[in-house]
């Protein structure tokens, strides 16, 4: 039971990620990152 | 002065002036590399300290002949230096890069920059091979017809940084207010007034111009049609042995540790879904990826030395006469050539092409080259369907099937880059203009930067983006399990297999029954892992080489013929590997071109296995 849960956590934050990373545009993530207080330098910047 | 505390410095310089090895001079190993936002153009930025303490930020710019920019790259160049580019500081200084034996390109530059009103520093580099053509430069009277210090290195031996980092103390410490930018898109009376004024310093201060026979009469040989395309060849030859051969041991050492690595959590966790995700998942997925890193290392150590040593351009001057045909760029030979070990370096290597087109049609057809992911899959249906008899002057047939494979994949990779050449972009014909730089012997520390960058670029992908793919890929093929009752293998009841199920009638045209299909979804984290899923669809309990002899009766027993080669057609062309794909969306900054990258190949891939499954199969009958 909890070998399932670990792994479907690490499914779950990969799959975020991914979208994150890959699928958000620039300007979506710049307000996200704006709104949780963080600076924004646009996509592919390498800061992640 | 900028409102940083840091003073920024921008390194700006014509294409093989040594701008990177004076930056790496300067920085050593505080450097970071990142791409500009929204554009894939590398981003080099570090530091330094001064004889007088001060940290200074360094930009190494992408380099250019002029402001007008005509590439991506360029752009990035002219809209930092003017202050433009958002999300980057102005600079405080532009240090310029110059080629000593080649220095009237970069005194072009100079009187280009001086209209920006920015503080300049011409570094003069690369003086001492300048010295050793017989040129005398008289740096006080470049410096004063400049109006600009000038200061003389050899960057890849560190000589001059202490005067240039003397001269950055000077220059920072003025606190000179930047004079006002009046830089605009020069005319063709301008550029004409720029060359004959760059020719007039050139003349007042160059006391002997650079005897460039040595290099000419190198060039008689390198570029001569014949014994230069010989020549080439030969390299080419040699840099695919090296690539293929010399890499083995190392990817055998990286396998071993991952199968080690696996066993160790054999040892250590019980059965269960994490189990199954860390040994299934992620250490071989990352795992098939990762063997590649030796390839890849020796494949950019040709790359850095043939760039360095000056011969690249040689080459794609070489190759552009036959690639050209097709459509390609003279420099997408190397790309192209990295992409027979993987898809991935090869893609990642086509930064070598300035213009956006060529490097976008490299990108596309790289895939179609028969990288080795490919082998273990060919090299099964191969040994089961293909007798390994003689056919001809001792050449067997099953070795004969695998050349014609690898000739496909060529031919096809150069059909698309005609078509996308002369139809998709008809009119985007650029003049091929190259500069041909004089020979030098590459610098180790330049060497050592380039594969420790290439390395880490490739890490962080590999633990980044593939690791979250092959994640997905493993809960496609192992959600839901077996219910207790089932009798058949667990993948036929997770998401993959029922996917699989529902592909069947699609792919029943070409031959493929549902057990290929299944195999296929998997098989998108890397093509041989379509070997390792069939062996699990048809319930192959071995393991490793023994799966792959126990697999290839059963295939044998299950598939007919035309169903086999049909297969081999779809691994010619199929998009079978999300890490290309993930790769190609990284170097292009967009969804776009992958898409086009899956939507033709699967197009291509389906077609191919459609005609050959209906042709041998009417040709059997």
């Amino acid at each position: 039971m909890i070998q399932t849960i670990a792994a479907y956590a690490i499914v779950a934050a990969a799959a975020v990620w991914l979208v994150w990373r890959m699928l958000l545009p620039a300007t979506v993530k710049g307000r996200l990152k704006a709104r949780l207080g963080g600076k924004s330098c646009g996509d592919d910047c390498g800061c992640g | 002065m900028s409102a940083t505390a840091t003073p920024v410095i921008a390194l700006v310089g014509c294409p093989n002036s040594g701008k990177t090895a004076l930056f790496n001079a300067l920085t050593g190993s505080r450097q970071k590399v990142a791409n500009y936002p929204g554009v894939t153009v590398e981003r080099r930025a570090g530091a330094f300290v001064t004889a007088a303490g001060r940290r200074i930020q360094v930009l190494d710019l992408p380099g250019t002949y002029s402001l007008r920019a005509r590439s991506p790259d360029e752009a990035v160049t002219r809209d930092v230096v003017l202050g433009r580019f958002v999300g980057e500081m102005p600079p405080d200084a532009l240090l310029v890069v110059a080629d000593a034996t080649n220095l009237r390109l970069a005194l072009r530059l100079v009187l280009e920059l001086k209209h920006t009103g920015r503080t300049l520093i011409l570094a003069v580099n690369m003086i001492d091979i300048a010295r050793r053509q017989g040129a005398e430069i008289d740096l006080k009277r470049l410096e004063s017809e400049l109006g600009v210090p000038v200061v003389a290195t050899v960057a890849v031996r560190k000589g001059g940084i202490a005067d240039l980092l003397g001269q950055i103390d000077r220059t920072i410490d003025r606190h000179a207010p930047q004079a006002p930018a009046d830089w605009h898109e020069p005319n063709a009376d301008e550029l004409r007034a720029t060359h004959h004024e760059a020719e007039r310093i050139l003349k007042a201060c160059l006391a002997r111009p650079a005897d460039a026979s040595v290099t000419a009469r190198i060039d008689q040989v390198l570029l001569h049609p014949v014994a230069g395309i010989l020549i080439l060849l030969a390299l080419l030859f040699l840099i695919f042995q090296a690539v293929f051969t010399w890499a083995q041991p190392a990817m055998d050492l990286i396998k071993n540790g991952f199968d080690a690595l696996a066993g160790v959590v054999d040892a250590t966790l019980p059965k269960g879904m994490l189990h199954s995700l860390i040994t299934d998942g992620i250490i071989a997925g990352v795992g098939s990826v990762l063997v590649f890193l030796p390839q890849i290392l020796l494949l950019f150590f040709f790359i850095i030395l043939l760039e360095d040593s000056g011969y690249m351009a040689r080459a794609a001057f070489l190759m552009d006469r036959i690639m050209g045909g097709a459509g390609l760029h003279g420099r997408a030979f190397i790309p192209l050539l990295s992409s027979f070990a993987c898809a991935i370096p090869g893609i990642m290597a086509t930064r070598v092409i300035d213009n956006r087109r060529d490097r976008l049609t490299t990108i596309l057809v790289a895939p179609l080259m028969t990288c080795s992911a490919r082998i273990p899959v060919y090299t099964l249906i191969i040994s089961a369907f293909v007798p390994a008899r003689t056919v001809w002057a001792g050449m067997q047939l099953q070795g004969l099937v695998m050349f014609a494979l690898y000739a496909i994949g060529i031919l096809s990779a150069l059909t698309v880059a005609f078509v996308l050449k002369r139809l998709v972009w008809p009119h985007d014909a650029d003049p091929f203009l190259l500069e041909l730089p004089g020979y030098k012997l590459p610098s180790v520390q330049n060497l050592v930067f380039g594969l420790w960058q290439r390395t880490t670029i490739f890490l962080r992908r590999a633990g980044t983006i593939i690791f979250a793919l092959m994640v997905v890929i493993w809960f496609l093929s192992s959600v839901p399990g077996a219910p207790p009752e089932a009798t058949e293998p667990a993948i036929n009841y997770s998401i993959a297999g029922i996917v699989g199920h529902w592909l069947a009638p699609l792919l029943a045209p070409i031959g493929f029954n549902w057990q290929i299909a299944i195999a296929l979804i998997p098989g998108l984290a890397a093509r041989e892992v379509a070997v390792a899923a069939l062996g699990t669809v048809y319930a192959i309990a071995d393991q490793g080489e023994a799966a792959k002899s126990a697999l290839g009766p059963v295939l044998a027993a299950n598939w007919s013929l035309p169903t086999a080669l049909a297969l081999l057609a779809w691994y010619i062309f199929a998009p079978q590997c999300v890490a290309t794909l993930g790769v190609i969306r990284r170097e292009t900054n967009s969804w776009r071109w992958p898409a086009v990258a899956f939507l033709y190949m699967i197009t291509l891939a389906y077609l191919a296995a459609f005609a050959t499954y209906h042709i041998s199969a009417a040709l059997l009958s």
